[in-house]
């Protein structure tokens, strides 16, 4: 299989506009004519759905919640990145692009990043104007910060809730079409497989959570923007929801899946308290600006915080990484923190936690200076804890955050499958192997607002796209398909319930799969994993049936998913034989402990291909050229 | 150091929207008291999924006390004892070893019961169709830098732009309305330059059929919106203005000779028919059941520090 990912010819700052004056038109008239499923409501579908609708297009918008308004991208705390300069501290389109580029580690693709740059602009334009209530100085003017891997402030946000903000704006703009009824609003709806017709992605089958009722529903595109896999590790800080079942089963009917080991482990977080943690917590990376993050010297030295000496304490990332310290990327400070809890001296009950303490700087600041600077983060930390980190030093542990990796796309944001397109973290093309902060929310909404609705037009005006109806004998075998999937899982009726076995893998994938992999530790899990899924189809325990709300059933389908999925992050990240952003190959490391890339072998985007459920995936590699950006290795110390 | 405890449980169950329901008592061991409270019910769960039984149905994604994802009235407070968050953020360490807790779910017409504690609040969507956006289309947006906003009225916006959309303040208010909801969308737009334009008109759609409620309403909350989002500034402040516009809509007059507050976006054919088959009788709930206040939006002093007790005659301490 040829991966052509359709980067048009020319200068790279001039590539978007020469390819949207190349891109075909659908006249208005015509608009109304095309049907488009967009599944998924969060940044990307819930700006792409209402931009498409203003267009003319019928948008069918399905969401898992029942919400809109509910999608994970809701949590996103910190802010979104925009080249505005307003700060006038020499920032530009290069620079945003350049610093997200060697942020992912050179791992994505030079057009795509650009274009990320390019429309930043306008995002913040769109948001203001839909009442999003940005940060703002007293001068009425938006506000500014910094954040990790830039040296400019370039981050806008509302208050640590931007995430909220922009949902609550997409979600408006998507309501608004809704009441002039250009949106037909399906919550509660999960998708459970796509409709091949000729070739072509022409409608969804998916149930109704409240019914149980299968629905198949027709259209001449999908748009799939159903969030990143990051709950394949069973704690991670994405929401009980997210899943990726939705773009497996477009795997499954031929998607290819891209980079799935690149899944970004964040360092900040409130650390597992028992067996019975369902999530994770994240506090925002902002707090490394006066934490100083520490362990005992000595294993085992249990002592409280406080009876600890100064000489007894090891503030590992300010000794290893001195010109950063504190502030070295998520990868780096993750990474380290692992390293410290495997010697040993990691704190609190389970070992499994390193200090971040505001001791020095309260002293330095005054505790009003803190409370003012993050407040709402003591007080969830309280909250979660029943500690008050003012007077004891917070506990923190990495997390799974984010997945870089998803279903492969072209430019034009379309999968191999033609008609099926992918925006936001369910596809894999802007963050390379590793994200920066404030980047996510950037891209969830660069695609649906700026992008989709100029190459979805392409599409629709370039194929010939004959009606279906959803009795055809494609969307009735795919329905009777899911229906047996959904079967076999209520008639297995063993002992252990699908939350068991999701915990099981997520173990599996945190210990092998995690923060540094190694070719055994890889190899074993996909040994481990396989039987997992072998034991999973003796001994899984679904209760109720399928006819009406049944949590237990959705998990149950998910996690088998997850398992499959898991299996091919192992290989994928098996045969990637170099340290790169997020994937840590412990065979790929400096003398002093440092990734290192293998660029002359690995600057590629690996894309697996499904064949079938017992047959090994194939792999296919789309080559990275860079003609605009030197490959420099990344160093902090 | 987390200890364990042993909690009762008394949990609303209900097959489905047409079914009838009713208390169901569990006991659960070994929890811990640095579990969340939707952990304690992950807990009791998977334990009625291994016996057989039908595990307890409810809603819940981030798990952070920001989707609005979850609730449920606990002791008779929405969202528990616990200020100024959701039911997520809510710790077993407030609980002691032996308590009673019961628990239900959002108890309103508006909200009919989907299955034990999910029920369904698709009037929040219908009400933010109504309104509750500036109508611009992608594309149509100046420059961010445009327009200048005082910090003060942004501040204020966010403060108002902070509501979950959890259902709380619905399940608190004696009525059962969501003018809070409501009016938290229209302040976040209309302190907003942008939200000018069409200030009136989202009013109008979104909210104006509650005044035939309003002296109500005003018994409990009102006075608190008021004063708190300045909503004199949003032309709606005073009952004549509400009235003569709901007049001049013609609305006003067709809701009170309905005889009960009607929002046009919660009337809708296929919500009363829910409602009319719903086996809780809201009004009559609510006596027993008095109203919290909104966990995100307001810091009210008039919140319960603890679970009352004896439930359900815990009445909230009135300022």
């Amino acid at each position: 299989m040829k991966l052509d990912s359709k980067v048009p010819e020319g200068p790279l700052t001039e590539k978007w506009d020469q390819h949207k004056a190349q891109l075909k038109l659908v006249n208005p008239a015509n608009k109304r004519k095309f049907d488009i499923i967009v599944v998924g409501t969060g940044l990307a579908g819930g700006s792409a759905a209402a931009s498409l609708a203003e267009l003319g297009y019928n948008v069918k918008a399905f969401c898992i919640h029942d919400s809109p308004r509910r999608a994970h991208s809701i949590a996103a705390q910190g802010g979104i990145n925009a080249a505005k300069n307003y700060p006038n501290d020499n920032d530009s389109i290069w620079r945003l692009f350049f610093d997200t580029i060697k942020g992912g580690d050179f791992r994505s693709r030079e057009a795509n990043v650009y274009r990320l740059a390019q429309v930043s602009n306008n995002i913040i334009d769109q948001c203001v104007a839909q009442g999003v209530p940005f940060a703002r100085e007293y001068g009425g003017y938006l506000a500014n910060r910094s954040f990790g891997g830039a040296q400019v402030s370039r981050t806008f946000y509302a208050r640590g809730q931007t995430g909220q903000q922009l949902l609550l704006g997409a979600y408006g703009a998507l309501m608004r079409q809704v009441d002039r009824g250009k949106v037909q609003l399906f919550p509660r709806r999960e998708m459970l497989d796509l409709v091949v017709i000729d070739g072509k992605a022409r409608g969804i089958v998916c149930r109704n959570l409240v019914t149980g009722a299968i629905e198949s529903h027709t259209g001449h595109a999908v748009v799939l923007a159903t969030g990143g896999y990051g709950n394949a590790y069973f704690l991670s800080t994405n929401a009980m929801n997210s899943n990726v079942t939705a773009a497996w089963r477009c795997h499954r009917r031929g998607a290819l899946f891209a980079n799935p080991c690149f899944t970004q482990i964040h360092p900040t977080c409130i650390p597992v308290s028992g067996h019975y943690q369902s999530k994770l917590t994240l506090m925002s990376e902002s707090l490394r600006n006066d934490g100083r993050v520490w362990v005992p010297k000595q294993k085992g030295d249990n002592r409280p915080a406080d009876q600890i000496p100064e000489e007894d304490r090891d503030y590992y990332l300010e000794r290893r990484y001195p010109s950063f310290g504190n502030l070295v990327p998520r990868d780096v400070a993750s990474r380290a923190a692992k390293q410290a809890c495997d010697e040993g001296r990691g704190v609190g009950e389970t070992g499994l936690a390193v200090f971040l303490d505001f001791a020095d700087a309260i002293e330095r600041e005054g505790v009003g200076y803190i409370r003012d600077k993050y407040g709402n983060l003591f007080d969830m930390y309280a909250r979660i804890t029943g500690e008050d980190p003012y007077r004891t030093p917070m506990r923190i542990f990495p997390a799974v955050h984010y997945t870089m990796g998803g279903l492969w796309v072209d430019y034009n944001l379309m999968s191999n499958v033609p008609g099926l397109f992918v925006l936001g973290e369910a596809n894999f093309s802007d963050h390379g192997a590793n994200r920066l902060g404030a980047s996510a929310l950037m891209q969830g909404l660069a695609d649906g607002y700026f992008v989709i609705p100029y190459t979805m037009g392409d599409y629709l005006g370039r194929e010939s796209l004959p009606a279906v109806d959803a009795d055809a004998a494609e969307f009735k075998e795919v329905d009777a398909e899911v229906r047996t999937r959904l079967d076999k899982m209520l008639l297995i009726k063993g002992e252990k319930s699908p939350r068991q076995f999701h915990r099981e893998l997520g173990q599996v994938l945190w210990d092998d799969v995690g923060m540094s992999r190694n070719a055994q530790g890889l190899k074993d899990a996909i040994e481990k994993i396989r039987s997992l899924r072998e034991e999973y189809g003796q001994n899984l325990r679904v209760p109720g049936n399928a006819g009406y709300l049944n949590k237990y059933l959705e998990f149950a389908g998910r996690v088998a998913d997850f398992m499959e999925l898991g299996e091919v992050m192992a290989r994928d990240a098996l045969q990637r034989e170099e340290s790169c952003g997020a994937h840590f190959r412990e065979e790929y490391q400096t003398a002093e402990g440092e990734a290192q890339r293998r660029d002359d072998d690995f600057s590629y985007v690996a894309a697996w291909e499904y064949q079938g459920p017992d047959k090994p995936h194939i792999l296919h590699k789309e080559e990275l050229e860079f003609e605009n950006v030197h490959l420099a290795t990344r160093s902090y110390k | 150091m987390a200890k364990s405890m042993t909690i009762h449980l008394r949990v609303w169950r209900q097959a489905g929207t047409d079914q009838r329901g009713k208390l169901v008592p569990y006991t659960v061991n070994n929890v811990s008291t640095d579990m969340s409270f939707l952990e304690l019910l992950d807990l009791l769960n998977e334990d009625l999924v291994v016996k057989g039984e039908e595990p307890i149905e409810f809603d819940s994604d981030c798990r952070e006390g920001i989707c609005g994802s979850c609730g449920a009235v606990v002791n008779g407070m929405a969202h528990g004892t616990q200020q100024g968050s959701a039911l997520c953020q809510l710790h077993m360490r407030h609980f002691k070893d032996g308590d009673t807790i019961v628990v239900e779910p959002w108890r309103a017409r508006a909200f009919p019961i989907v299955r034990d504690l999910v029920v369904d609040r698709s009037a929040f969507d219908r009400i933010i169709a109504a309104g509750g956006y500036v109508s611009v289309s992608t594309g149509q947006a100046p420059d961010a830098g445009a327009v200048a906003v005082a910090r003060k009225n942004a501040e204020l916006a966010m403060d108002a732009a902070a509501c979950i959309g959890c259902g709380a303040c619905v399940a608190a208010c004696p009525n059962a309305s969501a003018a809070l909801f409501t009016s938290a969308k229209i302040s976040q737009l209309a302190l907003l330059p942008q939200g000018h334009p069409e200030r009136e008109r989202r009013v109008l759609r979104a909210f104006i059929e509650d005044v035939s409620r309003i002296e109500e309403f005003r018994a409990t909350r009102w006075r608190i919106v008021d004063y708190r989002f300045g909503s004199s500034k949003l032309e709606v402040g005073s009952q004549e203005t509400r009235e003569r516009r709901g007049r001049e809509n013609g609305k006003l007059q067709e809701s009170l000779a309905r005889g009960r507050l009607t929002s046009p976006v919660l009337a809708s054919p296929d919500f009363q028919l829910r409602a009319a088959n719903s086996p809780i009788d809201n009004r009559q709930s609510r006596i027993d059941n008095p109203p919290a206040s909104c966990p995100k939006l307001f810091d009210s002093a008039n919140v319960l520090d603890e679970s009352p007790e004896g439930w359900p005659s815990g009445l909230r301490r009135r300022s």
